[in-house]
């Protein structure tokens, strides 16, 4: 009893102690760097920094080991080219990342520097997010950048993100099971009548339990790109919709016809191992040959199986492509209350901008928007990496150029089309009867978007 | 001897129902195990729990593929917060549970009501004002909000260790008192020996949740210097890209050895502190 009581107060002052000694470091450290580091002509750009004040700023992220590491090295580069400043990271995955933020900007204690991801608006919305529209073309320089991009992170005319990586929908593919059943792999004009025939035909050959393909009748992404390829379009930015029944009926039909010739995953299965995560998908297992998925998930998935993945672009219709252009991951974007205003936004500009640091940063946060530092990557690239970057180029040198606009309730879409496809696919209505309630929910919803 | 034979039979269709129950309740942990053996390629590919190659290179990069951090670290943050958080939990909690079961004193019942319903508000209330007290106290990014209010008690664990002391006889205070014992002497000496039971459990509980606790750390702790075990372990994974999935799970199965071991040496008493609580509470 009173050993271990005595153990508890020695690890106690330990404790203490330690973390006195911490602060001193800290503070010697400080005090020794920033009155030996002359202002540099870049820091004099920040008047907080030219006065030998040091800067403090603390950078959040969410991401696995590979993303820390990277952006920390980043990190190291900026401050040794600023001296006087110091970032202080808080890095964590990205379980409870945003109920973090939510808790520390409520306090008025969140970290200057803030990667974000679609969920941005939210936080405009919050007015937790700094305008970062003074610092763009002398700070922040987004000439390289396609205006898409910079678009998506601009609210009321007002730039609050910088992105950090774009990604694109894709249809992911496991060309073992290609080989398997001795079909070629589609190339980049294929239709959706090739697919068709692609899909029964490998269906055929892999024998019981393995498909060519997930079901991707309840993918809005997938129907909003076969409503391109045939010159309709899901939504537009007068927030109406742009296709009428007949395409609906046409899309549900599509996906009936493959179920009932056996070649898509069956409802029951795809319930039990969806292809959103690595650990679920059937095609990572090898069973399924085509799912649709994100281009930024190729390598983290292709280290977890030894058969080559690869990325297809949705099959294209008599109106071309309907793919969109490649959309932004992630952003960098800064704390309304920042007290530095000028090296956040130079920080910015040196992660998306900065050769060095795109070298660094590689593609931890999807491909760089950036074609300057896209072109000094494809150089150390390695084959999945340049699977990926190729991609990306492939897409937007083929998406029309249409200015893409999200379904504003996404989420209750997808909800939707995932109870159409339901109500087929068990037979619980015919195609027809279902896209009937399938157009007036989709109305409803666009009613609903309009009334916010 | 028909009998004899009829209750053997029935005895391993026991024991082999039983067996197979237990069995498939624990193969998540055999999976966990697995995947933390194998090598990335098979993890979520291969069924078969045996690896067709043994690597523990997972726990090497685990153990110290992160910057300028090792996950020992982790460990050693999480068990001084679990030995703080321990101690303070039982001291203060036998302390006012003494109080409100013994002395008599005035507003005792409105104060044991209100205590109680402090346990009754879910945490997510208190979240965001607490964290802007610790905030102007100057206490984020330390181990303090996750420390000091251990020793200002625990609503349940108040609750479960009063129910005890009542079930002690008071004739032993009194024998006590009539001996010169003085509140301080028959707390030490008296109730608290006797109510190890109950002060195990709570001990136990308490190091179980702190251990497991993810969000409370993840608020509090900033700095990766000061990161816990369930902040380390999240370090691997993101949902939105790539995840080092065998990191994970190879410290997964590390980070359930000191959990395991704590409830073996406690579970004794755990189970007699909660058997003898329900009985005489």
């Amino acid at each position: 009893m009173i050993k271990t009581k005595s153990a508890a107060v020695s690890m106690l002052t330990l404790a203490i102690l330690l973390s006195a000694c911490g602060n001193n470091n800290n503070n010697s450290n400080a005090g020794a760097s920033s009155p030996a580091a002359p202002a540099s002509s870049q820091a004099a750009a920040s008047p907080s920094a030219a006065s030998g004040e040091k800067v403090e700023l603390r950078m959040a992220w969410w991401g696995s080991d590979e993303r820390h590491e990277k952006t920390q090295k980043a990190i190291e580069l900026f401050e040794s080219k600023n001296p006087g400043v110091t970032i202080t990271p808080e890095y964590s995955g990205f379980d409870g990342y945003m109920d973090k933020l939510n808790t520390q900007i409520a306090a008025g204690n969140a970290p200057d520097l803030i990667q974000m991801g679609g969920n941005i608006k939210e936080y405009v919305d919050k007015n937790a997010l700094l305008d970062l529209t003074p610092y763009v073309g002398s700070t922040i320089k987004l000439d390289d950048f396609n205006q898409g991009l910079v678009q998506s992170a601009t609210f009321d005319g007002k730039l609050y993100g910088v992105t950090l990586g774009v990604n694109s929908t894709s249809l992911m593919y496991n060309k073992a099971l290609f080989d398997k059943a001795g079909v070629p792999v589609p190339g980049k004009d294929w239709t959706y009548d090739d697919l068709k025939n692609v899909a029964i035909q490998m269906s055929e050959k892999l024998g019981k339990g393995n498909y060519a393909l997930y079901d991707l009748s309840s993918d809005s992404g997938a129907f909003a790109s076969y409503l391109g390829a045939y010159g309709k379009k899901l939504y537009d930015t007068d927030g109406e919709r742009h296709f009428e029944k007949e395409d609906a009926v046409n899309w549900f039909k599509y996906w009936a016809d493959l179920r009932a010739a056996g070649a898509v995953v069956p409802a029951d299965v795809q319930v039990a191992n969806p292809p959103t995560a690595a650990d679920t998908t059937l095609v990572v297992k090898g069973q399924v040959a085509i799912q649709a998925g994100s281009a930024s998930q190729l390598a983290g998935w292709q280290q977890l199986t030894q058969d080559t993945l690869g990325l297809l672009m949705f099959p294209s219709g008599p109106a071309g492509s309907g793919m969109v252009p490649p959309l932004s991951g992630q952003y960098i974007t800064a704390y309304a209350d920042t007290k530095h205003p000028e090296v956040v936004a130079k920080f910015i500009d040196f992660m998306v901008n900065d050769p060095e640091a795109g070298v660094i940063l590689g593609n931890s946060r999807g491909v760089p928007p950036a074609g300057k530092i896209r072109d000094a990557l494809a150089a150390q690239a390695t084959p999945v990496d340049q699977a990926m970057y190729d991609y990306i180029s492939l897409v937007a040198d083929t998406a029309p150029p249409v200015n893409y606009v999200q379904f504003p309730v996404d989420n209750e879409l997808l909800a939707l089309m995932k109870l159409t496809t339901e109500k087929i696919g068990f037979n619980a209505k015919s195609v027809d009867a279902a896209v009937d309630e399938f157009m007036t929910e989709v109305d409803k919803l666009i009613a609903k978007s309009k009334a916010q | 001897m028909t009998l004899s034979m009829n209750k053997q039979i029935k005895s391993v269709i026991f024991h082999v129902i039983v067996l197979g129950c237990g069995l498939l309740m624990l193969y998540p942990v055999f999976w966990l195990i697995s995947a933390s053996v194998k090598p990335t390629t098979e993890i979520f590919t291969s069924k078969s729990l045996w690896p067709s190659a043994f690597t523990f290179e997972h726990y090497s990069s685990g153990w110290t593929g992160m910057r300028n951090i090792q996950f020992g670290d982790f460990f050693l943050n999480s068990i001084l917060l679990c030995i703080i958080a321990v101690i303070g939990t039982v001291l203060s909690s036998s302390m006012a549970a003494f109080a409100f079961a013994r002395i008599e004193f005035p507003l005792r019942k409105l104060f044991f009501a209100l205590m109680l319903g402090t346990f009754m508000l879910p945490g997510h209330v208190t979240l965001i004002p607490q964290y802007i007290i610790f905030h102007k106290l100057g206490w984020v990014d330390t181990f303090l909000p996750l420390t000091v209010p251990k020793f200002l008690g625990d609503a349940f664990f108040v609750f479960l260790i009063v129910q005890f002391i009542r079930g002690i006889p008071r004739d032993l205070d009194e024998s006590a008192k009539i001996d010169g014992c003085g509140w301080t002497t028959l707390f030490f000496r008296i109730i608290l020996p006797l109510s190890s039971p109950a002060l195990i459990t709570a001990a136990i509980f308490t190091f179980m949740g702190t251990w497991d606790d993810f969000f409370g750390q993840l608020i509090y702790l900033s700095d990766i210097k000061k990161f816990t075990v369930p902040l380390g372990l999240r370090l691997f994974l993101d949902s939105s890209g790539s995840s080092n999935w065998g990191a994970v799970f190879a410290m997964s199965v590390l980070s359930i050895v000191p959990s395991l071991t704590i409830f073996f040496l406690g579970q004794k008493y755990f189970t007699q502190g909660i058997a003898t609580t329900g009985i005489k509470g």
